[in-house]
């Protein structure tokens, strides 16, 4: 390290200063120290990892091998008790995807203990040959046996290892058993990587990562700055008329899937993130019925009424059967998803209901809470089916392949009309569907067309907040507020490099907290906690750096596994057939319904407008010349 | 048990861990939750505030809560007597 890059070092706060490398496979650790030039250009966290992954990840490596990588991080504000500051990121290849995608959590305590345990960063290469978990106690990191933990639930996983005071990231058997709808869980609370991350820390034999007993503790260089700042912010929450609203609805006051007479009858205690004034967590009781009595500690209160959605026959039921799902670790949208589709295969004839041991019944809690288990244990079909939609495809043929619903990189998309429902409106969550690497997810593109629609007229205020220069906000609404020439994909752009500075910085991005940031403000607080002056433009390239390169290691990957697969067609980021087909999306504005041009023009001005080419979405050379990208190997 | 003047409201608290962090920073100038001198604990059912024997009443985690999980009543006779 040069003596500049020294100094740096020494003055930097927020960053905690190490990067742990595990090689699973030999079954050492050892730590390095954080290039802080590198850390400052990737912003840390979210966009720090992508560099990491980039690093390490072996080119072209099966997501369920060796050559994998996993990298958790948390950014330079986790730690510190800036509102909601409690985000980690794992990156990895996910199995469900093929894709290089991301996977963000709160949870209780992990990421703080992370922190100011002396660790931004944790590589994770290779794959153990036993059942292990990673452990950082009194600062110190090791590779520990986890063979009496194997098997274990996530919930009494994590009751022994974090014990009182320590934090984790645990897997369920559905992720020892590499279910690509695994995922793990942060404190056994908050969910990480829908999509198989829990399936990748299977493949490793890793159950879990503990922390506990932190040492060093989180710094921030301009202490009377960052003083100001945050208690500026922290008034303006505050004062915020609906605070005491928020704190007493949590996640019913966003998705109201029960009535507030429902969650009176449950509720137990609201319960929150670290750092976070405005916490959307449940400690619920069920009220009534069979599991009466029954406590349930949930990262959304909605999420346990979703069984009940899909046809279950009552509340208790409902609750208790997503909290199954969530101690084996399985994700509830995609395995309801993948039986709904399992479902229909049995009603067609596809697949003989009568030689399967349980029938599948999406509307029964028996028969469901049976696939869970088989389905997490691999056993029968549950093992087919624990390999995903196109595995199903794959073993069932062509008349299965008619009956598949949407599928955007192997996964079920997160919005779409259901059967029988009118077209939705087509904002940005709604592409971002299809752009992001890690495949049909919504958390990236947040804009004001979440949801309901929006009088362009507020569109201006959120556009400063999120930081989108003056000159894009005119290309994404060429006719100013008049007209209807909202240029979603365009749009899409900056929900992206918004997301990716929150996450980056440790942020959380959902919208009850992150509304009381702005990109301004993140800029001033980020020079304020690390002593290194940024300014606002200076975040947006770091955070357009970061998703960028993350882009190229997906093109990357793509064609790698087409020279290994000739003939395959890779699937980057496709419409879905049933989309144009049964003109399932309509004009935000127009509402008119959209063909197939129509969703490739907001696709191409989404590229044009990250600077990539507007037909292949490869970043040009301009573009990565501008990032200092276009060295890389 | 400390001499302090705060009334803790355990059925309040959301386990933010917001006074653990402003209360390591405040003595310490460095955040870590394990260094606080206010310590809440959760077993999935019940809440537990609690201070250590360190703690100096200095009121900072109240300040700091958004719960209302913290309240504060001053001990006159306890600083008449300092």
């Amino acid at each position: 390290m040069s003596k500049s890059s020294e100094q740096l070092s020494k003055d930097l706060g927020g960053f905690a200063g190490r990067i742990g490398i595990v090689d699973l496979s030999a079954g050492t650790v050892r730590t390095m120290p954080l290039d802080p030039e590198t850390a400052i250009d990737y912003l840390g966290g979210l966009g720090l990892a992508v560099k990491l992954v980039h690093d390490y990840l072996k080119p072209g490596a099966d997501s369920l091998s060796p050559g994998n990588v996993i990298v958790i991080g948390a950014g330079p504000m986790v730690g510190t008790d800036l509102p909601a500051s409690s985000r980690v990121f794992g990156l990895t290849k996910l199995p469900a995807s093929n894709s290089v995608g991301w996977a963000g959590g709160g949870g209780y305590r992990f990421g703080a203990l992370f922190k100011s345990s002396g660790f931004d960063q944790i590589v994770i290469t290779g794959a153990s040959h036993y059942p292990v978990y990673l452990e950082i106690d009194n600062d110190e990191l090791s590779i520990k046996d986890a063979s009496s933990l194997w098997g274990k639930g996530v919930k009494e996983a994590n009751q022994e290892l974090a014990g009182e005071d320590g934090g984790t990231i645990t897997i369920g058997p559905a992720g020892e058993n590499r279910a690509v709808m695994s995922m793990a869980f942060v404190d056994a609370i908050s969910t990480m990587g829908r999509g198989g991350f829990g399936a990748v820390m299977g493949s490793k034999n890793l159950k879990a990562f503990a922390v506990r007993n932190p040492c060093q503790g989180v710094k921030i260089a301009r202490p009377k700055e960052y003083r100001e700042l945050k208690n500026k912010l922290m008034k303006t929450i505050r004062e915020y008329p609906y605070l005491k609203d928020w704190q007493d609805k949590g996640q019913i006051k966003t998705f109201p899937a029960l009535t507030m007479e429902d969650y009176e009858k449950i509720r137990y205690r609201r319960l929150a993130c670290v750092s976070c004034p405005i916490g959307d967590k449940d400690s619920v009781r069920i009220a009534d019925g069979e599991f009466k009595g029954n406590y349930i500690s949930t990262t959304s209160v909605t999420n346990l009424f979703y069984a009940k959605t899909q046809g279950f026959k009552d509340h208790g039921e409902s609750m208790t059967f997503i909290a199954q799902l969530d101690d084996l670790g399985l994700d509830k949208f995609e395995f309801f998803s993948i039986m709904r589709f399992a479902m229909d295969l049995t009603d067609k004839g596809i697949l003989n209901n009568d030689l399967l041991p349980e029938p599948i019944d999406t509307t029964s809690f028996s028969s469901m809470s049976v696939w869970a288990e088989m389905i997490a244990h691999r056993q029968g079909f549950g093992a087919v089916i624990a390999d995903g939609f196109l595995a199903i495809i794959d073993e069932l043929g062509p008349e299965a392949l008619k009956l598949a619903p949407s599928l955007i990189k192997g996964m079920h998309p997160y919005i779409e009309p259901k059967p029988g429902q009118d077209a939705m409106r087509f904002g940005t969550m709604e592409l971002g569907q299809i752009t992001d690497p890690r495949g049909p997810h919504i958390a990236a593109s947040g804009s004001p067309t979440y949801f309901a629609k929006r009088p362009l007229s507020v569109f201006p205020k959120h556009m400063k907040r999120q930081g989108i220069p003056d000159e894009a906000q005119d290309r994404i609404m060429p006719d100013g507020l008049t007209g209807n020439s909202l240029k979603v994909g365009r749009y899409l752009k900056y929900s992206q490099t918004w997301f990716t500075i929150l996450g980056s910085l440790g942020i959380c991005a959902r919208a009850q907290i992150n509304r009381f940031y702005s990109a301004d403000a993140l800029a001033e607080l980020y020079s304020a906690v690390t002593g290194v002056d940024t300014s606002l433009d200076q975040l947006r390239k770091n955070a357009s750096r970061a998703w960028t390169l993350l882009r190229l290691i997906n093109i990357r990957e793509a064609e790698l596994r087409q020279e290994k697969e000739a003939g395959q067609k890779e699937v980057q980021n496709e419409i879905p057939e049933p989309w144009i087909k049964n003109f399932m999306f309509k004009d935000y504005q127009t509402e008119k319904p959209l063909e197939e041009d129509d969703y490739l023009r907001a696709l191409g001005d989404y590229y044009d407008e990250w600077g990539w080419d507007r037909e292949t979405g490869r970043p040009t050379e301009e573009t990565l010349k501008a990032l200092g990208l276009d060295n890389l190997d | 048990m400390p001499l302090n003047s705060i009334i803790t409201h355990a059925e309040k608290c959301v386990g933010c861990l917001r006074c653990q962090l402003t209360c390591s920073y405040t003595h310490h100038q460095n955040f870590n939750i394990t260094k606080a001198r206010i310590r809440i604990s959760f077993d999935g059912l019940k809440m537990e505030i609690g201070f250590t024997e360190d703690c100096i009443d200095c009121g900072a985690c109240v300040k700091d809560c958004y719960y209302e999980a913290l309240t504060r009543e001053i001990d006159l006779t306890a600083e008449e007597g300092a």
